[in-house]
This record gives structure tokens, sequence and C-alpha cells, in this order.
């Protein structure tokens, strides 16, 4: 359907075919040559992105159900359309008052950005070269943040952030009432105190895994910032981004030992470091049965 | 929410600031410098201020609950920022939000300043300057407890909104007993290292000054250039020894003192506060020396003291902002996870820090063996699941608001890589960062909207978060619904 869409839109079979699979697996290497398309063509790329930034269960159980309340992926999606808006919102304002671009320039990159972003396909880094670190930074928070459980794209996952949030919530609550007891909801459903710390759990290792490498990455002689743009990128999955942060030419100028440490990397989130570190350590045993 | 009871602690509190006001008095009477009359107009204030609550104020046993606890220490600390930013603008040093910021600099052990020459202001208010951080390392509330004549079960709520770390740490059952303990500690603890600075070449004036900064962990000098002004390896390894006891917990001093020297072998946190110590000098050291940045004894030199210092103080012996990447990445890290909990130190915490990794890896395990029952343990004692979820949580909050401040720091203009430090830096209130606010810049040049929100991020992360988001709740200030 995709492809089909971006074929109607003006690009030859082959382009729309091999776009429409970047897009929807959110890999993103397409998109430089595509980004400046035209407002349509925009428009049916942030389509594509937001759709694969969405829950598959929740289209299954629309494709079986219609569009019901009780859908248990509604909730999460919902949250992605208002974080899409409101980070869209917030980079297109910032880009028309810092004057990057007039009124519906900014709009138009600031929503394409934001929805690239958390649907962690990443843009063509060579058009933010000119944008303010403000607006590249709520793009990199977009990559952490990811799309929805269930979904093509990487980074931490709006639900497990909003199980987060709402956690804390509760937890300043508990500042007051030393006695309560915690209950947490997110986006609609209640959620086992047994699942908030196995979350906290992934959320610390990921932090760590992140900082880790970073500061690994920072031996290869590449600046601060492009380290840990380098990181987020590799951790989730959205390689375009790892030049938000830093120097455009941060992939070539590093030598191959460190290429296949970013491989490492991006294995790690892929499997989103828990299954990773499990197969690491299934290795190891067997290893050490040996002896 | 009873106010009259908040009122009444509000004003004792303003008391006790106006007798901390009276040393900085003295000492610009004896050296006969222009700040006397800045700092009587300051106890003046003070006076009137507790008199007010004084005459306002009313307590009785029982009145006091974790809502007016909360209250009061969340804001005796905005108070007391602001008595203390009296002497610096009444004294036309500093411009309002400057004194301002200086003083919330100074009673949160951030160290941060806006004086590009601090060598220029009289003694008295150097003096002033050091003993905000010394006063605010270990808690205005703590020193508030021990001078106060009979502290009962009231204001237990209140030690508990200040206290920081994961765990309550009571180490004697009453409160008041604990607290004339800490500040024992505390004052014995300043007492060695203004001695040990002396003795290492420093002068008294300085090394006083230098010992409440160091044991308080704030890292304010008396000289722009800190601790590289005096160019000495003596004056540099005492302050390093100081700086990582005042990075101890105080309450395991107490234990060694009552038990001896086997508690520390026995305490996880004190043997991952020097691992992390000996492991982050270890590869700074290699990183300077493989750079070719300094010779072997001096990257050592250099390594070990910044390894210590960015983690609590944030002195200086060297600028750091010309270290490699990788030594920059290291130091941001050291920054977040600062000092051992009950100390003077913020950020993190070791403590919290071992417990994510132990929690992190508890889950692997468990994934690995489903049925298997796993437990995280500290100091040989498993640590409850709700231990653990208030650890995890607190690193949400944290980062959370390092990544919020580093917005908004952002929106004024300030690049990326220096907003991400000085949020970092402000949150574990450290001091310097890279940059725009490398070790040897200021915080001058920043608008009032940057200084104004590192001073509320660098409040929030004295008093760990919580204590100050939950007076932002309207439901904190309504009155108790009666049956």
């Amino acid at each position: 359907m995709a492809a089909a869409v971006f074929s109607v839109l003006g690009l030859s079979v082959f382009d729309a075919v091999n776009l429409a699979m970047v897009t929807l697996a959110t890999g993103g290497c397409y998109t430089p040559m595509t980004s400046d398309g035209g407002t349509l063509f925009s428009l049916a790329m942030m389509a594509v992105m937001l759709f694969s930034a969405g829950n598959f269960f929740f289209y299954a159980e629309v494709t079986r159900r219609g569009l019901t309340v009780d859908n248990p992926g509604a909730g999460e999606m919902r949250a992605m359309l208002r974080l899409v808006v409101g980070a869209g919102l917030l980079i297109s304002l910032h880009l028309w008052r810092s004057g990057t671009y007039d009124i519906s320039d900014s709009l138009r990159n600031g929503f394409f950005a934001a929805t690239a972003f958390l649907s962690t396909t990443g843009m063509n880094p060579v058009l933010l070269a000119g944008w303010p670190d403000f607006d590249r930074f709520v793009l990199i928070l977009l990559i952490f943040i990811g799309g929805c459980i269930a979904s093509s794209a990487g980074g931490l996952k709006i639900l497990r952030l909003s199980v987060l949030a709402n956690a804390s919530v509760e937890e300043l609550r508990r500042t007051l009432h030393s006695r309560m007891v915690l209950r947490v909801s997110a986006l609609g459903r209640m959620v086992p105190l047994s699942m908030v710390g196995q979350l906290l759990s992934f959320f610390s290792l990921y932090t760590a895994v992140f900082f880790g490498a970073a500061m690994a990455l920072s031996l290869a002689g590449i600046a601060p910032l492009s380290a840990m743009g380098l990181s987020a990128a590799c951790l989730t999955s959205a390689g375009p981004a790892a030049l938000l942060a830093g120097d455009v030419g941060v992939y070539t100028s590093m030598g191959e030992g460190w290429r296949l440490f970013c491989c490492a990397l991006m294995l790690l989130g892929r499997l989103e470091v828990f299954s990773f570190l499990f197969v690491i350590q299934t290795l190891l045993s067997r290893w050490e049965g040996r002896w | 929410m009873e106010w009259r009871v908040v009122f009444y602690f509000l004003g004792r509190i303003a008391w006790v600031c106006g007798i901390a006001l009276l040393i900085p008095f003295f000492t610009s009477a004896a050296y006969a410098d222009e700040a006397t009359f800045s700092f009587g107009l300051s106890i003046f204030c003070c006076i009137l201020i507790g008199g007010a609550g004084w005459k306002v104020g009313y307590m009785e046993e029982g009145l006091m609950t974790v809502r007016e606890g909360i209250a009061v220490t969340g804001l005796a600390w905005i108070m007391t920022a602001f008595l203390g930013m009296l002497p610096y603008t009444l004294g036309e040093h500093l411009s309002f939000v400057d004194g301002l910021f200086e003083s919330v600099s100074g009673f949160t052990g951030f160290g941060a300043t806006v004086l590009p020459a601090p060598e220029l202001l009289p003694e008295s208010v150097l003096l002033w300057r050091s003993l905000t951080q010394w006063l605010g390392g270990l808690g205005i509330v703590v020193f508030f407890i021990t001078l106060l004549p009979k502290a009962g079960q009231n204001v237990v709520h209140m030690y508990e909104a200040e206290s920081v770390g994961p765990t309550e740490d009571r180490m004697l059952p009453r409160l008041k007993e604990m607290t004339e303990a800490l500040v024992v500690i505390y004052i014995a603890l300043t007492v060695m290292a203004a001695m040990l600075f002396a003795i290492c070449g420093m002068h008294a004036f300085d090394a006083v000054n230098h010992a409440m900064t160091t044991i308080g962990t704030g890292g304010f000098s008396t000289h722009s250039d800190s601790i590289a002004y005096y160019d000495s390896i003596a004056i540099e390894a005492a302050v390093t020894f100081c700086i990582l006891v005042a990075g101890v917990s105080f309450a395991l001093y107490y234990r060694v003192y009552i038990r001896g020297w086997k508690v520390l072998k026995e305490n996880t946190e004190f043997k991952a506060y020097l691992l992390i110590f000996a492991i982050g000098t270890m590869l700074l050291w290699l990183v300077l020396w493989w750079d070719g940045i300094y010779g072997p004894t001096e990257s050592l030199r250099y390594a070990a003291f910044q390894t210590a210092a960015i983690s609590t103080t944030g002195f200086a012996s060297a600028d750091y902002d010309r270290w490699p990447t990788f030594a920059k990445c290291l130091l941001l890290f050291l920054m977040m996870v600062g000092g051992c909990a009950g100390s003077t130190a913020a950020g993190l915490k070791v403590t919290r820090a071992v417990l994510l990794l132990r929690m992190a890896a508890a889950h692997i395990w468990q994934r690995m063996h489903p049925r298997m029952v796993v437990s995280v343990r500290m100091n040989g004692e498993v640590v409850s699941p709700g231990v653990l979820l208030r650890v995890g949580l607190f690193f949400f909050v944290y980062l959370f608001f390092i990544v919020a401040a580093s917005a908004l720091i952002m929106l004024d203009g300030v690049p990326m890589f220096d907003a991400i430090g000085m949020s970092v830096s402000a949150v574990s209130t450290v001091g310097p960062a890279f940059g725009l606010v490398g070790p040897t810049e200021t915080y001058a040049p920043f608008s009032p909207f940057v200084k104004t929100v590192l001073c509320c991020i660098t409040l929030l992360g004295r008093l760990e978060f919580f204590t100050l988001l939950v007076m932002l709740r309207p439901d904190f200030w309504r009155e108790h619904k009666g049956w």
C-alpha cells in the first residue's frame, strides 16, 4: 500500500518499493533523497512512518473488530499522536521564532522531523544542519521515547515510559502518605508492581548501556556529543540520529574496530538489551560447563 | 495545612540564620571592611522575620504532621536562600538574581559562582559564602534541630523531608542525639581539614574557608583559579583526602567509632565508593598520559584530584575542559554518581548506583531462571522491593529533570553539550561543567532565565526532588478534611 502511494506521488516503482520497505521498517536509509519532495509527499511519508510506529496488535484488533473503545492498544496510540502533535508544534514554533524558516516551512519541517524521529526512522541530517540546538535535542529525546510497543520502531517505547511516569507521580503521592499502597496505571491499564520493577531494571540497564557505550565511543577520538549521539543512534536503531548531535562525518571518521562495536550496540538495542545479555550469559554458562 | 506551625518553625529558622550571620558580621567588624552595615541589616531582617514567626506561629505536640514537616523544610530552604542573598545585594556586590544564585549555590553546595574574581570581595563576605556551603552541606534543618532546646517527635518529619539517600540511616534512636552526633562529627572533620590545609601551606583564612567548602562538598574557593591557584601537590593531596572523607556517610563514621574499623569492610557502599574513585583515577590517569597531555606523575596528580573533586565539590586543579573526549565523558559520569548516601555530597549516590546495577543483574538472572527467587542484597541484607522501586523511580525522576533543565537552558541559546553538563552539574550540585561553564569560567554571563532555572533545579536536586515537588500539588496546601 505504501509503495503504491509513493508510486502515485511520482516515485519510480523501484524507489517506491524500496522506500516503502525502509519506511515501514523504520530503517530510514532512503529518506535523504525523499524528505524534501513536496508537501503531499511529506504527508504521505509521515502517515507511513506513524503507521509503522503504531502498535501492530492494535491494527490487528481493528481489522478483526473495527475501531472499539476497549482496544488494548488504543491508549498508547492516542499517546503517540499527542506526542507527535506536541513535539511537532514545539519544534515548529521554535524554528519559526528563531528565524530558521517561515511559518509554513516551520510547520512542515517541524512535524515531519517529529514524526521521523519518534518513529526512529530519521531524516536527512543535512536538512537539520542549520537547526538550533534546542530542536535537535528534542529530536534526540524523541528517538529515545520511540514508538509504541509491538511496532517496528526502536527506543524505550511510549507505554514503558508512560508506566514509569505514572509510577513516579504515585511515588510523589506516597511522600505525603507513607503507608499508601502504590497503584500504578498507565494508558487505561493497571500495571502490577512487579512489572514496574522490571521496567525500572530495563530502564536503568538501558541508560547504563547508553552511557557506557558513549564513554567507550569517546575513545575513538570523536567529540563527546558525537559519541552520545552515536550511542543513542545505535541503541534506538535510528542511524541518522547520530549526526544530529555531532559532526556529519562521524561514521566515516571511525576505525573498523569501532564500527564493529557499533554493530554490537545495534544488536543490543534491537534485541532490547536484556535479550542480548541473556544470549551472552547463556553462551558463557555453556562455555563454563565445558570445564 | 496548619499554617501556624509552619510560621512557628520558619521564624525560628530565620533566627538561626541570623545567628549564623553574626559570624561574618563580627569578622567584618574585626577587619573593618565595608560589609559590616550590610551584615547588620541582614541580621535585622532575620530578627524581623523570626519575630513575625514568633508572633503568628503556634506549636503544640501532635500538630506537626508529614505535610507540615515537608512545608517547613521546603519553605525553610527557599527562605534561607533569600536571607543568604541579603549580604551580597545589600552590600551591592551582586544584583538580585546574581545574589540569589550565589546564595542558592552556596546553601545547596552547588558551588557555581557568578563572581569572576572572588578575591576582590571583603573577607567577611568570602567567609559568608563558605559558611553557607558549610551550613547547607549537613542541612539547615539538622543544625536547627541541634540548636532547639527541646526537639520531640514533631521535628522528625522535617528531618525526613531534608534527609537524602534511599533508606533511613538512623544511627541513634533519638533524633536530637543523632543530629548532635552528626554536628560533632561535621565540626571535627572541618577542624581536621582546616589544620591539614594550613599545615600544607595554605593561609589560615583560606584554610578555614576551604575546609568548610570541602567538608560541606560545596566547592566555593576564595580564589578565582580554585585549588589550581596554589599549584601545590601537598595541598591537592590534602584536599583530595578531605573530599573523599566528606563523601562518606557520616553515620558510618559513628559506627566505626562504636564498633571499630571492621564496619568499613562490611559496608558495600563504602567499598563501591572507593572502587569508583580508584577506577576513575586509573582510567583518567591512563588517558591523560596516553594522549600526552601530562607526564605520568602529573597525570596521576590531576587524575586523582579531579576524580574526587568532580563527584562532590567541583574544585579544579587544572583546566579539564582541554582534556580528551573520554576524560570529559568520564567526569560527566562521575558527576552523576556523586558520593555516599548520608554524606554532604549530592548526585545520584553510590548506594543507588549499586542498587540499580544489582537490580538489573537480578532481573537478567530471573529471566534465565524464571522459577528462582532472586533477591538484591546490600551490606549482606536483602533489600525490600519497595526500596528498590523507590531507587528506580528516583533515577527516572533524576534523569527527567536533567533532560528538562537541559532543554530549558538550550532555549536561551546555550550549546547542547554545555547545557547538558550544566544541568547534570546543577542537579548533582557539583558546580563547574564544560565549555561555557568550564573550570576557568563563571556563570555570570548567563541570562536571569538560565540562572533561575539553575537555582530551581539545584534546590530540587539538593532536596532529592520529592520534597519540593510534592509542594507543587494543589492538594498539598488544602485544609485537612475532617470527619
